[in-house]
């Protein structure tokens, strides 16, 4: 027997499968869920920029306070740079100066007692050494010790350039070398 | 076809309400929750940057005040006496003058090699030595005549005094009396002041330990050329970054 309920054309017509009836509830579940994310995640990203905006006016006006204040020692920062760089080239002038005391010294240790006429330093740092010698035993010993400091490597590339023997029994040597620095 | 459309609504009432909730939180998500992080993260970024800056400029800051311009000035003008702003020609031949004094030689003669402009000469192209410097140089001769030992610390001492010269090459000529003559070329520095310091978030790097030995070494060399420099005055009013505007 068909009970009074039962009986609605309507309803019959409109009715959804039941396997529909699941589908649309969980269409509507997931379409809820999905607007509530949607919604949290506004309201996260809404109030963390807030947060990250009202910082970054923060953090502005600080450096531009930073700015104004470096901006009124600009003078000393202009010192201060000018004086940096000024150091820096006086450091590769510094570096770039031989002492030429050394120098000296190793023409001294060279020529010993010999009798030093004359000695240029070139440009490229070569030094042209004239010696007079009064006897020829001197001039071997200006030789053994041009060896020696080779041997130390204070001296670089030594050539012996011409030896003049003369009536008088004196020895004029000319040498160059490269002092090492 | 009203009565299909109201009849399809009534039965799939559930799904267009759905599909409707879905179709707006679509829309939100492309046009206001996608451009909404992306401006929160780049919001982020920025924050990072100035943060970074601020840093910097607060680092800048605390060094420039720990610094003393009356000691800086000092220091300046020590290095200035060192290598001079412009070519300087009274100071180079002063402080030839004072060595020479000082080691009892007699100077015959000095000529400068082409000198050209009296000032900085900063229009000048710099050689590849001058590059390698850094500061512009002015090529001078010289001949003196005193004993050997007085020619010897001439030479030894004419790379520690203020201002610099580099000798590039020297004749010694020993006479059969004793008299020695020296022949020297030699070369003498200087640099313009720089006129502008940069950006305000330009880094201030602290000196070296070179560059601090650099100072006490050449603080320590006798300042022979007895004359003074021009004092620096430096005016800056605002404006351009130019703290050496007259």
């Amino acid at each position: 027997m068909t009970k009074s309920s039962d009986i609605n054309l309507l309803k019959a017509k409109t009715m959804l499968t039941p396997q529909m009836i699941a589908i649309e509830g969980q269409l509507r579940t997931a379409s809820l869920v999905i607007l509530l994310a949607l919604f949290c995640a506004s309201l996260f990203f809404g109030a963390g920029y807030i947060i990250l905006s009202r910082q970054f006016t923060s953090v502005s006006e600080k450096k531009q306070s930073l700015m104004t204040a470096i901006g009124k020692e600009l003078q000393k920062e202009g010192i201060y740079i000018t004086l940096k760089d000024r150091l820096v080239i006086i450091g590769h002038i510094i570096d770039q100066q031989h002492s030429w005391l050394g120098v000296l010294d190793l023409i001294d240790r060279v020529t010993a007692t010999g009798a030093r006429t004359s000695f240029a330093v070139n440009e490229n740092d070569e030094v042209n050494l004239s010696i007079t010698n009064n006897t020829l035993e001197d001039t071997f010993g200006v030789v053994d010790r041009i060896l020696k400091e080779v041997s130390a490597k204070t001296i670089a590339n030594p050539i012996l350039e011409s030896v003049q023997y003369k009536k008088d029994g004196t020895v004029s040597v000319s040498l160059t070398f490269i002092p090492i620095f | 076809m009203m009565r299909y459309l109201r009849r399809f609504l009534r039965i799939y009432q559930g799904f267009v309400v759905s599909g409707a909730m879905l179709l707006f939180g679509a829309a939100a998500l492309m046009f206001a929750v996608l451009p909404g992080i992306r401006a929160t993260r780049d919001l982020y970024g920025n924050l990072q940057d100035v943060q970074k800056e601020v840093q910097a400029l607060s680092g800048k800051f605390a060094f420039l005040q720990s610094l003393s311009e009356d000691d800086l000035r000092n220091r300046l003008m020590t290095m200035l006496s060192a290598v001079p702003a412009e070519k300087s020609v009274p100071t180079i031949f002063s402080s030839a003058d004072g060595l020479a004094l000082q080691s009892g030689v007699s100077i015959v003669d000095m000529s400068l090699l082409s000198p050209g402009s009296l000032a900085t000469g900063a229009a000048m192209r710099q050689s590849v030595s001058e590059k390698k410097i850094g500061a512009g140089t002015l090529a001078f001769t010289m001949n003196a005549t005193g004993s050997y030992d007085q020619i010897r610390s001439f030479v030894s001492e004419i790379n520690n005094v203020r201002r610099l010269f580099d000798v590039t090459s020297f004749d010694l000529t020993i006479g059969s009396t004793g008299a020695t003559q020296v022949r020297l070329s030699l070369a003498a520095f200087h640099q313009p002041i720089p006129t502008k310091v940069g950006m305000v978030q330009s880094p201030v790097i602290a000196l070296t330990t070179k560059e601090e030995e650099v100072f006490i070494k050449v603080s320590q060399y006798p300042d022979v050329s007895q004359t003074f420099l021009e004092a620096l005055a430096p005016d800056f009013s605002g404006g351009k970054r130019n703290p050496f505007a007259r």
